[in-house]
This record gives structure tokens, sequence and C-alpha cells, in this order.
């Protein structure tokens, strides 16, 4: 775990120097502070950035300003702080936007840092849709990690309630084959 | 199968209920054997040997064909009479000179 905390200790002292403002973890590793543990190369670290319009990629010239001089490496669009291949991305649309605004508080190993709710998670992975993003929907709703009201609200805010009705129903059609086959 | 599948799931709720230092802790090494896994040379572009099996005998053709890069790793293939000879698991596509 000394990774993760080393990672996310420069990624606070980034926030300290005002090299970034309010930051939140997204994608598979905030997931596990919710679920199961999977495998990830990546940390996505989600940020304000209002200087990159329509850009994927957070990669401004001061991030590389302040890392690149402190020993940490550009890697394609991550770079390697801690064993971690960190990426930074916009929150650009209102989805991600609202889910680092209301992101919560944690903590790894004394580390303090600020992780999106699960039912922004959910709702992140059913709007970006491949497969490994709805087994992870999937997962949330396996181990009951979430709250349904809030996840329904966020979903009714940004359309993504067809989204929804379709994944429980692929879920519907999964269990029943899954009874049907023992 | 309902008692393998119900198994599975409590591991699984059971591994989702750690304290998140160990689940990120298994994380790091997951990563890490994955990181080994990709680095392995099995799974690099290698050069393909020359070699033909020509009615179950292994010949060599180092100085008839040229070499080519194949996709898939080496593979060990057993033959009665010899002993284990790496080479590609593709059918070698054989140019003379």
């Amino acid at each position: 775990m000394k990774d993760t905390q080393d990672a996310l200790m420069v990624v606070n002292q980034m926030q300290a120097d005002g090299v970034i403002g309010k930051y939140a973890i997204g994608g598979a590793i905030a997931a596990t502070f919710y679920i199961e543990a999977t495998s990830t190369y990546d940390i996505d670290i989600f940020i304000h950035f209002e200087n990159t319009p329509g850009s994927l990629i957070a990669a401004p010239s001061h991030l590389y300003d302040y890392l690149l001089p402190r020993g940490y490496k550009a890697v394609g669009e991550h770079f390697m702080i801690g064993g971690w291949q960190i990426q930074f991305l916009p929150a650009e649309d209102a989805l991600y936007k609202e889910a680092l605004c209301q992101s919560v508080e944690a903590e790894v190993g004394g580390v303090k840092t600020w992780v999106m709710r699960a039912e922004h998670l959910m709702a992140i992975a059913l709007k970006t849709g491949r497969v490994k993003d709805l087994t992870r929907v999937g997962q949330f709703v396996e181990n009951h990690a979430y709250d349904e009201t809030e996840l329904n609200q966020i979903l009714e805010r940004h359309n993504l309630v067809e989204k929804w009705e379709k994944f429980k129903k692929l879920e519907h059609f999964n269990r029943e084959n899954i009874e049907s086959s023992k | 199968m309902k008692k393998i599948l119900a198994a599975k799931l409590a591991a699984r709720k059971l591994n989702a209920n750690l304290p998140i230092e160990d689940k990120l802790t298994m994380m790091e090494r997951m990563r890490d054997r994955s990181r080994m896994i990709a680095g392995n040379s099995l799974r690099w572009r290698h050069s393909a040997m020359p070699f033909l099996v020509v009615a179950g005998d292994g010949v060599v053709l180092s100085g008839l064909v040229s070499k080519r890069l194949a996709l898939t790793p080496p593979v060990v293939r057993q033959y009665s009479n010899q002993p284990n000879t790496l080479q590609n698991a593709e059918t070698l596509i054989v140019e003379t000179r």
C-alpha cells in the first residue's frame, strides 16, 4: 500500500502548492473503496481544469512543469508516481463536475484523499458503458454498495435512467440464465 | 453449481468488506503481476525460427529462408524422435532466396 500512499501524498502536495485545485479519485481505485479490489494499472485523478475545453486528457503544461523537475516521468498521458500511473483527467461535463464537487473525504493509511461517491461512480460507469464498466455496476449492485434513492436522483439529473433500465434487464437476463443452468 | 456460485459470491463479499488498506495492497500486487506478465518475453514478437518439418523430421533451413517476425510466442513441440525444439506456433512462410 506504500505505493498508493506515496502517490496520494504527491497529489496532495500538488494541491497544497496550488498546481491543482480540488480533486477526486475516480475509476477502479475509487470503486475499490466500495466493492472488491480489481486489477488496474492507473489511478484516475479528476480535477477542475478550465483551460482545456473539449480536451479528453488534462495535460496542461503546469502539471509537467511541476512533476518533471521533481523526477516523475511522463509516460503517454500518465505520470509515474509512487509506482502508479497517475492520469489527471478534466471533470468537464455536468456529471463529472458533480461527482468531483460531491466527492467524500477518505483516508488511506493516514493519508487524506477524496473519492467519488459510489452512486456517481455507478452513473459514470453506466454512461461510459464498456463491458468492464457494466461489470463494475454489477458489482455495486451485488454488494448493495449504494443508496438507491441517491442513485435514481443522479440518473434522472443526467439522463441516464434509460441506460439503467437496460442494464437492469441485462442483469435480470443473466441471472435467469445462471438459474436455468443449475 | 448453485453451491459453487454461492461460495464464490461469499468470497467476493468478504473481499469487498476488507479494509481499504488491504484492498489497495491487493491491487498493487495485481498491478505488479500484470506488469510482469505483460513484460514477459513470451509475449514479445519473436523472429520465426527457420525450421520446417518434413515427413516428421525437423529440418533447419537457416541457409534457405530469411527471418520473419511472427505474432505468436514460441512453443515447444515434442516429436517422437527429437528433443523438444523451440519453434513458432504459426506456420512459417518460407521464402527462398
